[in-house]
């Protein structure tokens, strides 16, 4: 049961407006004018951090017990001109849209074009990639061959580990001193730079604690006129655990959770990484303080539970971080990808879920918020209870929370050479990326269009879309004589562009090493400190860039269609098969319902598709895995699409499989929307098929009626199925439970259903916030049902 | 498929995976086709015939004139919008068993495996004979959904080989038991007190028809029945919509103008009725 506190405030973090916090804009404005050539990148970076989080109005929100904001009150975001600067047009843009607003005021206004822009219109990031990149590497990105994450936001991907728990920053500190010292006294080449990163790290564990004070005193001060005298006495306690944490390891679960939130602002704060932080393993991290709590008194299970209760409020004040340009109007969401799980292994490799692992189910289940979003780590060893549970909150739509393969995890962990401990204590994170926990910057570079690899190939290196001859010619495809011959032609573009892709991800890699590190983040990412290195430099045990791959389904039935229909039975020829394309199929109906009704698709176990797509699988991981990357470690791939799949639709023409130019892609690794026709457990096979082992992660939704829920039998059926893929090696399976006249409905009466959400990708969010082309995508997807 | 002549076959008319009403656990349910009965409820007439049949759906057809008029089985396949479609094929052993196969892991995970229903699938006993021996040689739990409407010679055939009967009871009044399903009951109840006798396991299945099976009569003489049957559970089958298109659309006399589904809250007491005599009863498949 919720609270009457967490309620009240659960429904103010749900009607807080979207708005802009320029603050943090002006003061980093004001750092680079007073600091930059005076002091090292690294120490005006911690300088930055140090200005912001001292001058930052300190909020504390009546009735909360773990406090702190990202902005200068709920649902504030700041922005980020280092990174992106925004136009007046890009305000205009999210101050007046309908969808995925938000406020601008006057003073906003007025400081970002009399201060923050001109200093960094030239100056910031995304400047600086747009001029050093390469003609190829425009034109493709362009033509939305692949898009580019740090375009906008920073390399962050990674997560926090148990050491934030454990440890106090004044004990960071002493590993800080203790590696300058080392340093000091060798003979280290670089000894100099390490010392400076060292020294901005320092400077940043400061930070953070002043940060936590004025919090404290800020909470003093309200309880010296506080006239509740209950209220007087928590915010005693509240300024007591921020004097307290994080300087120092908590001592017990409020500390624990209000220590990890000053990280997450401190992370979220110093820059706008990509997939937000989160605090990993939380019910493993949280069950000893947990367990002490009841056993001295000091803590309830209602206590315990109104507090993380509260803790899910602080992540949903936090909307995602408005973009520039292009990317803004394309924006469908407020999620920032915070994901928190439960269960899994522990270090030793046996189960994991603690009582704790479903106080966060139960949180999840009553909080029905989008963020944070959520998800179970599954192991074969964790109870069937376990999954029930999950199974059950999932019931109730929302689409919280997903499911992961945790055994898979692990292994693709081992795969890339982590250690088993390491591997055991990460997980995923974001929408379903496989990393070390507090150990790895997994870094994801951009979305990769593999169908337009396709469309590139039949029409020899030209894409239609941009008018311009893309890349290297391939052969005219009318003239191919076999369907080997086109296999062979799509694998020299498919590396073409890989090789574009990775150039540019390098020097973008190398731009942020240089011009952009990260000291806070560094502190918590093993092994920055003992290194002297930056985290965004390589300063973390393992580092990984991905390329995510997306459109499975689409390039899979699209081959399927052309191998059978041109090559094998021989029903049209080449030319016609790319003319048809090329008209949209207009003028091309028997053409267009042969391959609509006849081509033997991906997603029901039928070899034909599936070995199709596991040849385009497998060109793309050989054609990205393994190779080096510009932060001392390795390029990987996944298979995720966020809404990528939408854009990259609306950049290719129609498609072999029948779909019509410009719409949406399937969607992860599921089939296109409604070739699946023999059920879930074909699904499933198919997706199998493709080696998730080696991969950072896949993604796979299905769609669910309720009805099949609330069959006595469907819930084990349901249990059954996931162990079963999970046995297969599938990495991820995510539910929506909703029918599609629901969604219809919804479309046609958007008022009453304020409160509908639905899984979109990696995450969830509400049906009314998404695009209209999201949700016919959405709609159209395979409904699973049984029979009766 | 080009099946080979001389090699046995048998004539299906669906595989429906991830089946979980015919039995234990996730279960794919291979539909044979053909059927001593005609219930006149069932909401698979396809079953009836034995023999493949084709239908035409007018509303899907581009009219290209690939088939040039004639719709049977040799145009359907290159019919561009499926508007030909064929309803029922011949399968051998090997084939069928491969599609079987595929969910082979989902049955390890969830106690399921496969359900042999049809139609009727002891009306091809030869056939069924041979898939049940390859699902058993290789470890998969089987089910034959039955109507009883079999010689005993092929219950003796079959007998060994299928680890659950899912065994359908309509009537015991014999009178109405001619009146709709077009057969007497005679053969079915004389088959199940000879299943019961050898203790195999037996589900029960009876449909609840509001008006027809569900009459107060009928329940108690199916109790009073079920008393001297050795038997683990029945399943109480409720009946959603009724199959009238399909009936249209291959031609067959539609005899119920509609079908009425049972009330929730005579389902709960017909399940009492059950329950009071001790038998375990499940609401659904
Ligand atoms: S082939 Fe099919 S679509 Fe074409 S005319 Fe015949 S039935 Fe109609």
């Amino acid at each position: 049961m919720l609270t009457d506190r967490v309620q009240k405030l659960r429904e103010q973090s749900l009607e807080a407006i979207p708005h802009i916090w320029i603050g943090r804009g002006e003061i980093v404005t004001d750092t680079y004018l007073k600091n930059e050539g005076k002091v090292s990148t690294p120490v005006l970076r911690a300088l930055t951090f140090k200005d912001i989080l001292e001058q930052k109005p300190i909020c504390i929100n009546d009735g909360e017990l773990i406090v702190g904001e990202k902005g200068d009150s709920p649902a504030g975001a700041p922005t980020f001109p280092e990174l992106c600067c925004h136009t007046k047009k890009d305000f205009d843009v999210m101050n007046h849209r309908e969808k995925i607003s938000f406020k601008v005021d006057k003073n906003a206004y007025k400081i970002h074009k009399n201060k923050i822009k001109p200093y960094w219109e030239k100056r910031s990031i995304r400047h600086k990639i747009l001029e050093t990149m390469s003609e190829e590497w425009m034109d493709a990105y362009e033509a939305g061959v692949f898009t580019e994450f740090m375009e906008q936001r920073a390399p962050g991907h990674t997560v926090a580990d148990k050491k934030v728990f454990t440890k106090g920053f004044n004990h960071f500190k002493s590993e800080i001193r203790n590696s300058k010292e080392k340093f000091q006294a060798g003979s280290d080449p670089d000894k100099l730079d390490r010392i400076e990163q060292l020294k901005a790290m320092e400077i940043t564990c400061d930070a953070i604690i002043r940060f936590a004070e004025r919090h404290s005193e800020k909470a003093l001060e309200l309880a010296s006129t506080e006239k509740d005298p209950q209220r007087k006495k928590e915010l005693e306690n509240i300024a007591e655990v921020c004097k307290y944490v994080p300087a120092n390891a908590p001592r017990n679960f409020h500390e624990a959770l209000q220590a990890y939130w000053f990280i997450h602002l401190g992370v979220t704060t110093e820059l706008n990484t990509w997939d937000a932080f989160n605090p990993g393993r939380l019910d493993q991290h949280l069950q000893p303080f947990f367990e002490k709590g009841i056993k001295d008194g000091s803590l309830t299970k209602d206590s315990a539970y109104e507090l993380l209760n509260l803790f899910w409020i602080k992540f949903n004040n936090q909307p995602a971080p408005p973009k520039v340009g292009f990317t803004l109007l394309e924006s469908a969401t407020y999620t920032d990808f915070a994901n928190i799980n439960s269960g899994g292994l522990t270090t030793d490799g046996s189960d994991a879920v603690n009582e704790m692992s479903y106080m966060v189910l139960d949180c999840i289940e009553e909080m029905r918020l989008l963020q944070p979003s959520s998800n179970i780590q599954l192991s074969e060893k964790n109870p069937d209870k376990f999954i029930e549970r999950a199974l059950h909150i999932l019931k109730k739509g929302g689409g919280q929370p997903s499911i992961f393969n945790s055994d898979a995890v692990i292994q693709e962990m081992l795969n890339m050479g982590k250690s088993i401990e390491d591997a055991r204590d990460g997980g995923t994170s974001g929408c379903v990326e496989t990393g070390a926990f507090g150990k790895e910057a997994y870094i994801l570079h951009g979305y990769f269009n593999l169908t337009k690899i396709l469309d590139l190939t039949l029409h020899n290196g030209y894409d239609n879309f941009s008018e311009k001859q893309l890349s290297v010619g391939t052969g005219d495809a009318m003239f191919f004589g076999s369907f080997e011959e086109l296999m062979s032609a799509f694998k020299e573009q498919l590396k073409y562009f890989i090789d574009i892709k990775i150039e540019g991800s390098n020097k973008i890699a190398e731009i942020y090493a240089e011009t952009m590190p990260a000291p806070f983040l560094s502190v918590i990412i093993d092994d920055c400190i003992s290194t002297g290195k930056d985290y965004n430099a390589g300063g973390a045990r393992y580092n990984s860039s991905y390329i995510q791959g997306v459109g499975t389904g689409t390039i899979t039935d699209s081959l399927s269609s052309i191998k059978q229909h041109v090559f094998d039975n021989e029903r049209f020829t080449m030319q016609s098969m790319i003319q048809a394309i090329d008209d949209n199929f207009d003028g091309y109906e028997v053409l267009h319902s042969i391959v609509k009704n006849k081509t033997k698709k991906y997603g029901n176990d039928d070899d034909y598709p599936d070995s199709l797509m596991q040849e385009v699988f497998n060109a793309f991981y050989d054609s990205v895995n393994g190779r080096p990357n510009a932060i001392g470690g390795h390029y990987r791939i996944n298979m995720l699409p966020t809404t990528s799949h939408v854009y990259f639709g609306s950049v290719i023409g129609a498609t072999a499989d029948g779909r019509k130019a410009g719409k949406p892609l399937s969607e992860g690794i599921s089939p296109v929307q409604g070739a699946d026709k023999k059920g879930p457990t074909a699904v499933l096979k198919s997706a199998s098929k493709m080696d998730h082992l080696k991969t950072g992660g896949t993604l796979l939704n299905q769609k669910f009626t309720p009805q099949i829920f609330n069959d006595p039998k469907g819930v084990t059926a349901i249990k059954d199925l996931v162990r079963t893929y999970f046995k297969m090696n599938g990495h991820h399976l995510q539910f929506n439970v909703v029918n599609a006249d629901t969604l219809r409905d919804a479309q046609l009466h958007p008022q009453s259903y304020g409160d509908l959400i639905v899984r979109v990708a990696g995450y969830s969010d509400y049906f009314n916030n998404l695009g209209s082309d999201l949700q016919d995508e959405i709609i159209e997807r395979t409904e699973q049902c049984i029979s009766i | 498929m080009t099946i080979e002549k001389n090699k046995l076959t048998g004539t299906i008319f669906n595989i429906q995976r991830f089946s979980l009403h015919d039995g234990p656990g996730i279960r794919t349910t291979v539909f044979f086709k053909g059927c001593p009965l005609r219930c006149i409820w069932c909401h698979n007439p396809e079953s009836f015939d034995k023999s493949i049949q084709v239908t035409f759906d007018q509303e899907k057809c581009i009219e290209c004139d690939i088939c040039k008029g004639v719709r049977d089985i040799s145009t359907s396949e290159r019919c561009p919008a499926n508007a030909i479609e064929v309803i029922g094929e011949e399968i051998s052993v090997e084939d069928l068993y491969s599609e079987i196969e595929k969910d082979k892991g989902y049955y390890e995970t969830s106690n399921g495996g496969v359900t042999f229903s049809g139609g009727e699938p002891l009306m091809q006993s030869e056939f069924l004979v041979k898939i049940l021996k390859k699902c058993n040689e290789n470890n998969i739990h089987t089910a034959v959904d039955t109507c009883g409407q079999a010689s005993k010679e092929v219950f003796e055939k079959v007998n060994d080989l299928v680890d659950l009967y899912l065994y359908d009871m309509k009537f015991i009044d014999n009178d109405l038991h001619e009146k709709y399903t077009g057969s007497s009951n005679e053969k079915i109840l004389e088959n199940l007190k000879y299943l019961s006798d050898k203790n195999i396991r037996i589900f029960i299945r009876l449909p609840l028809i509001p008006g027809i099976t569900d009459t107060e009569k009928n329940i108690t003489e199916v109790v009073e029945y079920l008393k001297r049957i050795n038997f683990e559970q029945i399943n109480l089958l409720s009946y959603h919509g009724y199959a009238k298109n399909k009936y249209i659309k291959l031609g067959i006399n539609v005899e119920l103008d509609q079908l009425e589904t049972i009330s929730e809250s005579r389902l709960e007491e017909i399940k009492n009725k059950f329950v009071s005599a001790g038998f375990k009863t499940v609401i659904g498949g």
